[in-house]
């Protein structure tokens, strides 16, 4: 018994009985043999009629020959007993011997024609008249012999009479007899020649009849055999491809052949496959539940740890700022290092949990490689140094970029070049290189020449918390270095893998989107750019100064590198919110240009506190983005910013904008000296405790 | 010229090192509110020149105390500082809610000082 179709089916999409229910559950061989048979069928019935009614012909013709053959035969012997009968009247008239010629040869024939009369004389009811026919030309005949030899003998003419009587008589009689056995046959020829004619056309109806039928038996059996077939494989396919895209099935007939079967198949797939998208969304439910869990907790958790670090970071800073011996400051340095080593923890635990519930926000933008590659070096020198080891960069291309957070990718590469450090030989290298990439992308590597990994725990280490092999060794590290540094290149758009030759060193790859080509200058030529060309010879020059809010550099330099090219204008760049609103206040640019995404604070308070501040209120700040929404947008230019650029910044309306602006000391007709400019950058990662935080200039403004 | 602040905490620690740090400023005046409620009315009665405001309290959250802040006419006018140590997502709520700006726990003394100065010069 095969298994129903699933219950799930709608009711009534299988109301089919009878003949129709039987077609359905025969097989395909089954049905197409039976569309096959019919057409034969039809063909073999019109071939053995066809048979039969040609046996009948036969047959009737066989009897229309046999007929005429006793016609013929009769009519010989009737021929042949008049013509003796002529010659012997001849002779008995003439008494000359020669009229008995006929009559000899009459008789001679006569013997061969009255056996082919008997002998024709086959078909029923013909014998008995045969017989009597043949008794008849007996008598003629012997009547024809007595007159004969009465003349021989001489007999009187007049005395012949009676016997010429008799024989007029029997030869009439016989002439009756032939007449009735010459006839009947002839009518029954014809009556042959009408059922013959019947029968033919009888046949040619039947051959017509059996074409047509067949045909249309053939053509209509294929059609619907066809037409079925396919109107049913179609139901099928459609629900494939319903199958294919989870949508529900079309109800359709169920059938015990093997299209049935096929359908059957595919239902029983669609059970499965609804099965199993449940059993995934609930679990996928049920992951997104636990992430979320983990990520409040982690969150929760980090709030919990930092608050009583407060107290701790606080105090232990205000100790150190305190008269200390040798041995008590080297023990505060101690506590401040553990105190902002379990911050950068708690700080990366939070960045994990934030990449994977997806609240981390990135800018992303077009960055330089190799200042990124430089700043970062530059940053782990210190480090680097105190283990012996160098910093090598290879990174030649002058105008790489890719598209990435500057931030987070210096997180990124700080965290690869750390790690770096701590797993490598005293005296041992790092080397940092940058590789562009055929498709749309470039790698940075960040090798070192340590004992490697093995390659059964190259994987591992992207774990959090898998510290290889750090039991034994004295080796500092959060434990989540790495898999920070893998989700933030993720979080870009990119990836980070490793590989490894143990004992010769390890390779971190970081690969990330390609950007366009940015316009590098040199760091010389950037300071130089800066210095406003104000000589003796132009001693009441209007100039405009431009104060460049932004932390990304490889901008700072484009802008840089295009004012350099217009007179009168004098730039100075802050990377963050905050320096950039003091430096506002101290030296008063004609006008600010201000990045939206900023490290510290966001552009739209610094634009709040620029135009609240007396002292920076009358500035015209243009706000730079590359995904302000226009909402906010409308609410920069409503809270007072100028004009809004995208990023990046395309340097032809930019000029527009420079050069249509007239600056408000111009119209103040108060021309200030130039202010001395200098171009500067702060490093990624200069915030509060970052290694290199320079806490000496911090300490004199006490 | 007002040289008073108000610090609304509920954490000792945290506030004896901030009272630490204001030994160097003895220009300032500081008021301590240990919760929400008592934290407004201070702010209300004292009229300081700056509120520091945990995000924290143990009967209100700092977005609550703001909005307080914020529809007293007493006290609409003083600029907020938010101290927290909670996710960036929150510190921004608390920024689109009339905080003047954020530090974040812990902090970095030679941050907060010049937050400090810059409010109470």
């Amino acid at each position: 018994v095969r298994p129903k179709r699933a219950s799930s089916e709608p009711a009534g999409a299988d109301q089919v009985h009878g003949v129709r229910r039987w077609w359905l559950d025969l097989s395909l061989r089954a049905k197409g043999l039976i569309v096959v048979a019919v057409p034969l069928i039809v063909l073999i019935a019109v071939t053995l009629t066809n048979v039969m009614l040609a046996q009948n012909e036969n047959h009737e013709r066989t009897v229309s020959t046999r007929a005429r053959t006793l016609a013929a035969a009769a009519s010989l012997v009737l021929t042949d007993a008049l013509n003796a009968e002529t010659g012997v009247r001849g002779y008995a008239a003439t008494r000359d011997p020669a009229f008995l010629t006929p009559y000899h040869m009459a008789l001679a024939r006569l013997g061969g024609e009255r056996r082919s009369l008997r002998e024709a004389a086959v078909i029923d009811g013909y014998g008995r008249q045969q017989r009597a026919a043949d008794a008849t030309t007996g008598k003629v005949l012997s009547e024809l012999a007595q007159i004969r030899s009465a003349v021989g003998r001489d007999v009187p003419t007049a005395s012949l009479l009676p016997g010429l009587l008799k024989g007029k008589a029997a030869m009439d009689l016989l002439r009756r007899r032939i007449a009735s056995l010459a006839n009947g046959p002839a009518a029954l020829v014809l009556s042959q020649r009408k059922k013959i004619s019947a029968l033919q056309t009888r046949i040619e109806l039947l051959n017509v009849a059996a074409l047509v039928l067949g045909l249309l038996a053939a053509v209509a059996g294929v059609g619907l055999f066809t037409s079925g077939v396919a109107r049913r494989v179609t139901a099928n396919a459609e629900n494939a491809r319903r199958l294919g895209e989870g949508q529900p099935f079309e109800p359709g007939t169920n059938a015990d052949d093997e299209i049935g079967r096929l359908g059957e198949s595919l239902d029983r797939a669609q059970g499965l496959l609804s099965h199993r998208s449940t059993e995934l969304i609930t679990a996928r439910d049920e992951a997104l539940k636990a992430t979320r869990a983990k990520n409040a907790f982690l969150s929760s958790t980090s709030h919990e740890l930092r608050t009583p670090l407060n107290s701790i970071l606080g105090f232990t800073q205000l100790l150190e700022m305190s008269e200390l011996s040798d041995e008590d400051a080297d023990s505060v340095g101690r506590i401040l290092g553990a105190g902002r080593h379990l911050l950068a923890l708690i700080n990366e635990l939070i960045d994990i949990a934030r990449i994977e519930s997806g609240d981390l926000s990135l800018s992303l933008e077009p960055v330089l490689v190799r200042s990124v590659i430089e700043e970062t070096s530059e940053l782990m020198a210190p480090i680097a140094t105190e283990h012996s080891i160098r910093i090598i960069q290879q990174c030649a291309h002058p105008a790489l970029a890719v598209k990435a957070d500057r931030q987070r990718l210096s997180q990124v590469l700080v965290n690869l070049i750390s790690n770096a450090v701590k797993y490598n030989h005293r005296d041992g290298t790092i080397t940092i290189s940058c590789q562009e990439e055929g498709t749309g992308q470039v790698t940075i590597v960040v090798s070192d020449t340590g004992p490697g990994i093995s390659p059964e725990n190259l994987e591992r280490i992207f774990v959090p918390f898998e510290r290889l092999g750090a039991e034994q060794t004295a080796v500092e590290g959060t434990g989540i270095g790495l898999p920070l540094a893998r989700a933030l290149a993720d979080a870009m758009h990119g990836r980070l893998t490793a590989s490894s030759v143990p004992g010769q060193g390890s390779a971190f790859t970081l690969t990330l989107p390609r950007a366009p080509d940015l316009v590098h200058v040199p760091a010389p030529d950037l300071v130089t750019a800066g210095v406003a060309p104000a000589g003796p010879h132009h001693p009441a020059r209007a100039g405009v100064s431009v104060l460049y809010i932004e932390d990304n550099p490889a901008n700072v330099e484009v802008v840089s590198r295009f004012l350099h090219s217009k007179p009168n204008t004098t730039l100075m760049t802050e990377a963050s919110g905050r320096a950039g609103i003091e430096r506002a206040a101290r030296d008063v640019p004609d006008i600010i240009l201000l990045d939206l995404h900023l490290p510290d604070l966001r552009g739209d308070q610094v634009l709040s506190e620029l135009k609240t501040e007396p002292a920076t209120a009358a500035i015209s700040v243009v706000v730079l983005s590359a995904d302000a929404s226009p909402g906010v947008i409308h609410r920069l230019l409503a809270s007072g910013a100028l004009a809004y650029l995208t990023k990046p910044v395309e340097l032809a309306e930019l000029g527009e904008l420079l050069d249509t602006f007239v600056p408000l000391r111009a119209q103040n007709q108060q021309p200030q000296p130039a202010v001395p400019n200098r171009v500067s950058m702060s490093g990624p990662g200069a915030g509060p405790f970052s290694p290199g935080a320079d806490q000496e200039s911090a300490k004199e403004a006490w | 010229v007002n040289h008073a602040m108000l610090y609304i905490e509920d954490n000792e620690s945290n506030i004896s090192l901030v009272e630490a740090l204001l030994k160097r400023r003895p220009k300032i005046e500081l008021h301590i509110a240990m919760t929400g409620r008592d934290g407004v009315r201070a702010a209300i009665d004292k009229q300081p020149g700056l509120i520091l405001l945990d995000n924290r309290l143990p009967d209100a959250t700092g977005g609550e105390v703001l909005h307080e802040l914020a529809s007293a006419t007493a006290t609409a006018a003083i600029p907020v500082v938010v101290l927290s140590s909670d996710s960036g997502a929150m510190i921004e709520e608390l920024l689109e809610n009339g905080a003047a700006e954020s530090i974040a726990k812990p902090f970095d003394i030679h941050q907060f000082m010049s937050v400090i100065d810059r409010y109470l010069p």
